[in-house]
């Protein structure tokens, strides 16, 4: 990774004291260099004037030693002035370079490699080290002069104002050693005191700077800890950072927009809550609409069955009503002692007769209850589909009978039991049925069949029931639109349009789907698939009938 | 002694097949299981009065009443159905039945119904 990718990936505290660190101790170190390069430098400038102006005293006051070449009369010249702190060593040469006199701190050599300045007023400064010194020092080197009248012959011996000219002569030079050890300790001394002040004032500086930072960054910070938790979801929390600045005017905004997405949420969820109850009270609507729907198209199929039904009833109501009264005008006839055994088994045959048939009616009028039953909600029990043809067969044979319908059953005994509304399966039932009725105008068969599919569904397989009649078939352009509600062929008054739609709902409910399979002028064939739950059971049943033919199984 | 008129009661239904029989056991009753099984019995048991059920497997009554006129069409029919509809009972009427009952009917009914038809 690159040193900018490195340096982007580090927290912000981090980057703003790096940066303001290196900031700090980089103009330090950059303003302390300036500041010793220029104290160094007046410290030399300062000790060269000092020294400038020390020679040309010295080879002024020389002048008169020089020029008569006495060592004493220079030595007391010098004297004072070598016993300078900064003063290594003073040395008067004449002309010819010959040392006239010298001083010098102890032990030290000289050196000797300046020629003697030819010019008047010339000084000459240069940068030596003496080998047995650490420091180097400044050597300065003024010429001494010296002024002289000469007088032409004619003036010689004249009084008063006499026009000569003068000559101004080099009669020697005086040398100067400027040691820079005891000016350089002294700024060495200043300067490590502000070197000091300087890291102080920078560690000062960086630990202000670390405050300001954290006074900026904590609490960004803060708020990128509590824009985390919004995200996840908590949306209880505020800020609680009170201040005045750009960060105050960050958090208040932040503790704003926080309010207003606890605003939005609280609208959100009232709109959910109320979305659900909506849906709810709309899917009970719902429910209750489709249950009302069921039930009125099981109504309308009641009302086909009645006259059947009717029918069904008041035959065995005929034998009912004919033995009792038959038998009760033979009894009151008969005087009590006179009734034979004969007579006797008759009227209990009778009587067997009457219960038979009343049985008969209890079975009618129990099988067109449960037909009837309105159920508001889907209540399964374990069904016997087997048993559940079988009764609605009870309830619908008479209407094929008159219809001239051979009814052939082929209930396969492997069926198994199913978790089903047995009502709702009848209703359905009833309505394939009737519909192949009404298919069958002229008569026709009609094959109802039962079986185990174990190759469908999810779990045990299927159950798979299928009505197949030879009827007038269902139009192929028509197929799509029969399960639709209040699509019917039949004329109005005949039917609700409603049978299909509302059996296909019944099995869809029941997990289950319902096809048609038809040739016009051939015949038609409904295959209702109703897939098993987790366990599928066998049905026991000794119910198994093939083909065979409704007047065998129709008294 | 007189000979008995022969009655054919034809339905379906057993139990009434044997009431009506016990009712009027002064007659001389014949069976019939349904309308073809009327049709077959008719030339052989030539019979003084008819009783048939409309509604029947195979052949029904409406079938039973054409085929007694065109054998005998002085045959008296009564018609005995369980639907109550005013239809059927016209029908049947336009067809040559004189006397209509209604499941379950009281055998006072049968009775004078049957007598009424006898007697012309």
């Amino acid at each position: 990774m690159s040193l900018l990718g490195r340096f982007n990936n580090l927290s912000l505290r981090v980057k703003f004291l790096l940066t303001l660190s290196i900031l700090i101790i980089g103009s330090s170190f950059l303003v302390s260099y300036y500041l010793i390069s220029k104290h160094f430098e007046t410290a030399e400038k300062g000790l060269i004037n000092k020294g400038s102006a020390l020679i040309k005293i010295l080879a002024s006051n020389c002048e008169y030693g020089t020029f008569i070449e006495n060592e004493i009369i220079i030595d007391e010249m010098i004297g004072a002035t070598a016993s300078a702190d900064d003063i290594t060593y003073i040395v008067v040469q004449n002309v010819a370079g010959e040392i006239l006199a010298t001083r010098s701190q102890k032990d030290t050599i000289i050196p000797n490699d300046l020629p003697i300045i030819k010019e008047i007023d010339s000084l000459v400064i240069r940068k030596i080290t003496l080998p047995d010194q650490q420091d180097y020092l400044y050597e300065l080197c003024y010429p001494v002069i010296t002024t002289r009248s000469i007088v032409s012959r004619e003036n010689l011996g004249s009084v008063g104002k006499s026009r000569g000219h003068t000559v101004t002569e080099i009669i020697g030079n005086v040398r100067l050693g400027l040691s820079t050890s005891n000016t350089f300790a002294e700024t060495t001394q200043n300067i490590q005191g502000a070197i000091i002040i300087i890291f102080l004032v920078m560690a000062v500086t960086i630990l202000l700077t670390l405050g300001i930072v954290n006074l900026i960054t904590k609490p960004l910070e803060h708020l990128a800890v509590s824009a985390e938790k919004i995200a996840m979801g908590d949306l209880s929390l505020n800020t609680g950072i009170e201040r005045n600045d750009e960060i105050g005017q960050l958090a208040s905004s932040f503790d704003s927009m926080v309010d207003s997405l606890k605003a939005t949420r609280y609208e959100i969820e009232e709109y959910n809550r109320t979305l659900e109850e909506k849906i709810i009270e709309r899917t009970k609507e719902l429910e209750e609409a489709q249950s009302q729907l069921i039930q009125t198209e099981k109504m309308a199929a009641v009302g086909q069955l009645s006259a059947g039904v009717a029918h069904e009833l008041n035959n065995p109501l005929g034998g009912i009503l004919g033995y009792s009264q038959y038998t009760l005008e033979k009894m009151n006839r008969q005087p009590f002692v006179e009734v034979t055994e004969k007579d006797f088994e008759t009227y209990k045959k009778h009587l067997r007769d009457i219960e038979t048939q009343t049985r008969r009616c209890k079975t009618i009028v129990q099988n067109l209850l449960k037909f009837s039953r309105s159920s508001s909600k889907i209540d399964k029990t374990e069904v016997n589909v087997n048993a559940t043809l079988l009764e609605t067969i009870s309830l619908i044979e008479h209407q094929l009978m008159m219809h001239k319908i051979n009814l052939a059953t082929d209930f396969s005994n492997d069926v198994p039991i199913i978790q089903a509304n047995s009502g709702m399966m009848q209703q359905v039932f009833t309505n394939i049925i009737i519909n192949a009725l009404h298919a069958m105008s002229e008569g026709g068969n009609l094959l109802i069949t039962s079986r185990h599919s174990p190759t469908l569904g999810e779990f045990s397989g299927a159950v798979e029931i299928s009505f197949a009649d030879d009827g007038c078939g269902i139009p192929e352009e028509i197929q799509k639109n029969i399960f639709e509600p209040f699509f019917t062929t039949k004329a109005i008054g005949q039917g609700t349009g409603l049978g299909l739609s509302v059996s296909y709902g019944i099995i869809r409910e029941h997990g289950g789907e319902i096809k048609v399979e038809s040739i016009e002028d051939c015949g038609t064939t409904f295959t209702i698939i109703l897939p098993l739950e987790k366990s599928g059971e066998t049905v026991d049943t000794d119910n198994r009938t093939t083909d065979q033919n409704i007047g065998d199984k129709i008294k | 002694m007189s000979q008995q008129p022969c009655i054919l009661v034809v339905d379906d239904e057993e139990i009434i097949r044997e009431f009506v029989a016990e009712v009027l056991e002064e007659y001389d009753i014949a069976h019939a299981e349904d309308g073809q099984d009327a049709i077959d019995k008719i030339p052989d048991v030539n019979p003084d009065l008819i009783i048939t059920d409309i509604k029947m497997p195979v052949k029904g009554g409406e079938e039973v009443i054409r085929f007694a006129k065109k054998y005998n069409s002085s045959i008296p029919i009564i018609v005995i159905t369980g639907y109550t509809s005013l239809d059927i009972a016209n029908e049947c009427v336009r067809l040559g039945a004189i006397g209509f009952l209604s499941k379950p009917f009281t055998i006072v009914q049968l009775r004078d119904e049957v007598r009424k038809c006898l007697e012309g």
